[in-house]
C-alpha cells in the first residue's frame, strides 16, 4: 500500500451556529490527485485551511505524512498551498518576488526559481511588475510559489477559477506534470466535476460540510461510461447467449461475476428479459453512463 | 597605529564568526540529509547561512538527491503500469476463454444435434484462435524489447511499401465507410532501411487508426531534410496523453479500450528507435498527429 499522506478523522468545524466542516473523513495517498468537488459554501476551503493551519479545528483530527495535527513542525516543508493568494510585492517582477522566498527559505539554487517559473508559463515575462498582472498570472506565480521548495503534497483552492480556457487546459496539463514527473501528491478543489474529471484520480464530494461520496476515477468512469453491465453467477452462460441471440461479441468478462456489454445501449430490458428467458440468474442488470454533471447532481439531491 | 588595531580586530572578530557559522553549518548539514533520507521526499536541503565554501556542496548533494528520486519514479511508474497491464491482460484472455467453455459446456451437455455441434465447435477454435494470437502478441513483445540483433539495412522505395500496408487495410476501413487518403511530395521516395521492420511499423499505426477512430485516417509524406510522414485521424479521446501513449502498457481506461493490450505504439516507437528514426504525437484541431522522421 502507498504512503498516507493526508488522513482526516471525523474533522469538524463549528462557528456559532452553523456547521462548516461536520465529521470528515478522508484518505489521500502518494500519488494521488484528489479532486474535491462542492458547490460554494459546501467546506472545501474550511477543510484545505484547517490542513494547512490557516484556521483550526473543532473536533476530530488530522495527520499528515503519519504526524498528528499537534506536531506538524517537520511536516511543514513538504507542503505547498495556494489557497488565498500570498504575499507578493507588488513593485517587483514574478522572478524578485520568488526570489525573496527562496532567500528567506534557504534555496540557494537559483534554477530552481526559473524551474518554478517555467512550469507555470511565467518564464518569459522579465519585466512586468506583480500589480500589473493579471489574475490569472496571479494566480500561476501563486503555483510556482506553492512549488518553489521541492514539496511532496501541495494544496491548491479552487486554482483554475476565473482563468480562461486556454489557460485552464495549460494549468491542468502543469498539475500533472508536477503529478507525473515531480511525484507530488495534489490535493485540489472546485465547483465542477467535469473540470477535474481529466485531471484528479481520486475524488471526494462535498455538501453542507459533509463528504457525501469517494470515489476513484475508475469508479467514477464505470458510473458515467456507457456500457450494460451484468452481474450473473454464470458468466459463461451470459456470454454464450449475447454471442448467439444478440449477434454481439463487443463484450468483456470483467470477472467470475460481471460482464460489461457495450452493444445494445438504452436496451437493457431487452437484454434482461432474454437473459431471463434462457434461465439465468441474474444478479443485476443495470445501464451506466450517465453524464458527469447529472451524476454531481444526483448525488447532491440524495443529501437534501 | 590605533587604526590598524581596529582593522585587524574587525578583520579577527569577522574570521572568526565566518569560522563559527561554518562550524554551525557542518554540524547542520549531515542532521538534514539524515532527515531526508529517512522520509521518501522532494524536499532538497536548504542553506541556513548562505556559505560561499559550503554552497557549492549543497547544490552536489542536491543534484544527487534529485537523481535518486528520479529513478525511483521511473522504478514506480514501470511498476504500476506493469500491474494495470496484469489486469488488462486477465480481462482479454478472461473473454474469449469465457467464451469458448460455453460453448463446450453447450456442446456437453445440452439437447442439440450433430451439426449444431460442428458449428458450436468451429466457434471454439474461433475462440481459442483469439486466445493464441494474444498470448502471442505478449510474448512477442517481450521477445522484441530484448532484440539484440544487428538489423540489415537496403535501399527501400517507401511509397511502395506503404502503398501496400494500405491496400492490407482497404477493406476494413470501407466497411465502415472510411477513406485512407495518401498524399505525396514526391513520386519515389527512397529510404536507407529495413523493409520488415518498417512494414511492422505502418501496419501497426494503419490498424490503430482503424481501432482508435471513427475517421478517415490521412498520410501525409514529405521529403525535405529528412523523411517525415503524419498520421491524421479524428480524436476519439480527449483525455489522451501524447507523451505517454507510446509508452508500454499505456491504455486510457480499461472500460472503454476493447480487445486492446496497449503494446501496438510502444512496439511502434521500438521499432522506430531500431532504426534511428524519431515518433511523437500531437493533437490539433481535434485531430491527432501521430508523425514519424527518418
Amino acid at each position: 500500500m502507498k504512503e498516507i499522506i493526508l488522513k482526516t478523522d471525523n474533522l469538524t468545524k463549528k462557528y456559532k451556529n452553523f456547521i462548516a466542516l461536520d465529521n470528515v473523513n478522508i484518505e489521500i495517498r502518494k500519488g494521488d490527485i484528489y479532486g474535491i468537488i462542492g458547490r460554494n459554501g459546501a467546506g472545501k476551503t474550511t477543510l484545505m485551511k484547517i490542513i494547512t493551519t490557516l484556521a483550526s479545528k473543532t473536533d476530530g483530527e488530522f495527520y499528515l505524512f503519519n504526524h498528528k495535527d499537534t506536531d506538524l513542525k517537520e511536516t511543514k516543508r513538504r507542503i505547498g498551498s495556494l489557497i488565498e493568494t500570498p504575499a507578493f510585492f507588488p513593485n517587483l517582477n514574478a522572478y524578485d518576488n520568488l526570489k525573496y522566498y527562496s532567500i528567506q527559505k534557504g534555496i540557494i539554487d537559483k534554477e530552481q526559481i526559473n524551474e518554478a517559473l517555467k512550469l507555470v508559463g511565467l518564464n518569459d515575462i522579465k519585466k512586468k511588475c506583480f500589480k500589473n498582472f493579471s489574475l490569472g498570472m496571479k494566480q500561476r506565480l501563486g503555483i510556482a510559489f506553492a512549488i518553489l521548495d521541492n514539496p511532496d503534497f501541495i494544496i491548491l483552492d479552487e486554482p483554475i477559477n476565473g482563468l480562461d480556457p486556454i489557460g485552464i487546459s495549460d494549468l491542468r496539463e502543469t498539475f500533472k506534470k508536477l503529478n507525473e514527473e515531480r511525484n507530488i501528491t495534489i490535493l485540489i478543489s472546485s465547483h465542477i466535476l467535469s473540470e477535474l474529471y481529466v485531471l484528479a484520480t481520486r475524488f471526494g464530494i462535498i455538501e453542507k460540510g459533509k463528504v457525501i461520496k469517494e470515489l476513484s476515477k475508475e469508479e467514477l468512469d464505470s458510473e458515467c461510461s456507457k456500457c450494460i453491465s451484468i452481474r450473473t453467477d454464470d458468466v459463461k452462460k451470459v456470454a454464450i447467449v449475447l454471442e448467439k441471440e444478440l449477434n454481439t461479441t463487443n463484450y468483456k468478462v470483467i470477472d467470475n461475476e460481471e460482464i460489461k456489454l457495450y452493444d445494445y445501449l438504452e436496451q437493457s430490458q431487452k437484454v434482461n428479459k432474454l437473459l431471463v428467458q434462457k434461465d439465468i440468474n441474474i444478479k443485476q442488470i443495470r445501464e451506466t453512463g450517465i453524464s458527469l454533471e447529472d451524476y454531481f447532481k444526483s448525488l447532491i439531491k440524495e443529501e437534501h | 597605529m590605533i587604526v590598524i588595531i581596529i582593522i585587524l580586530t574587525l578583520i579577527i572578530i569577522g574570521l572568526i564568526t565566518y569560522f563559527l557559522l561554518l562550524n554551525k553549518e557542518l554540524k547542520r548539514l549531515p542532521k538534514e540529509i539524515e532527515l531526508l533520507k529517512n522520509i521518501n521526499t522532494n524536499n532538497l536541503i536548504h542553506s541556513q547561512y548562505n556559505l560561499k565554501n559550503i554552497n557549492p556542496i549543497i547544490l552536489k548533494i542536491n543534484d544527487l538527491l534529485k537523481e535518486t528520486n528520479k529513478i525511483e519514479l521511473e522504478f514506480n511508474n514501470k511498476n504500476e503500469s506493469m500491474l494495470k497491464m496484469i489486469t488488462n491482460i486477465s480481462h482479454d484472455l478472461r473473454t474469449p476463454l469465457t467464451s469458448a467453455i460455453g460453448y463446450i459446456n453447450m456442446i456437453l451437455y445440452a439437447d442439440i444435434n450433430e451439426k449444431e455441434k460442428i458449428n458450436e465447435l468451429k466457434i471454439v477454435e474461433k475462440r481459442l484462435k483469439r486466445l493464441d494470437e494474444l498470448i502471442n502478441s505478449f510474448f512477442e513483445f517481450s521477445k522484441i524489447m530484448s532484440n539484440t540483433k544487428k538489423l540489415e539495412l537496403t535501399k527501400i522505395n517507401l511509397n511502395a511499401v506503404l502503398e501496400n500496408c494500405i491496400a492490407n487495410y482497404y477493406e476494413d476501413y470501407k466497411k465502415q465507410d472510411r477513406e485512407i487518403k495518401l498524399s505525396y511530395c514526391q513520386n519515389k521516395i527512397i529510404l536507407f532501411s529495413n523493409e520488415e521492420l518498417l512494414t511492422r511499423i505502418l501496419d501497426n499505426l494503419i490498424a490503430n487508426a482503424y481501432k482508435h477512430s471513427k475517421s478517415d485516417l490521412h498520410i501525409k509524406v514529405a521529403n525535405e531534410n529528412n523523411v517525415k510522414m503524419t498520421f491524421i485521424n479524428e480524436l476519439l479521446y480527449e483525455e489522451l496523453d501524447t507523451k505517454r501513449m507510446f509508452e508500454e502498457f499505456y491504455t486510457i481506461d480499461i472500460s472503454r479500450t476493447s480487445g486492446n493490450t496497449g503494446l501496438g505504439l510502444a512496439i511502434v516507437k521500438e521499432f522506430t528507435e531500431q532504426l534511428d528514426g524519431r515518433i511523437y504525437a500531437l493533437k490539433r484541431d481535434k485531430n491527432l498527429e501521430i508523425v514519424i522522421e527518418f
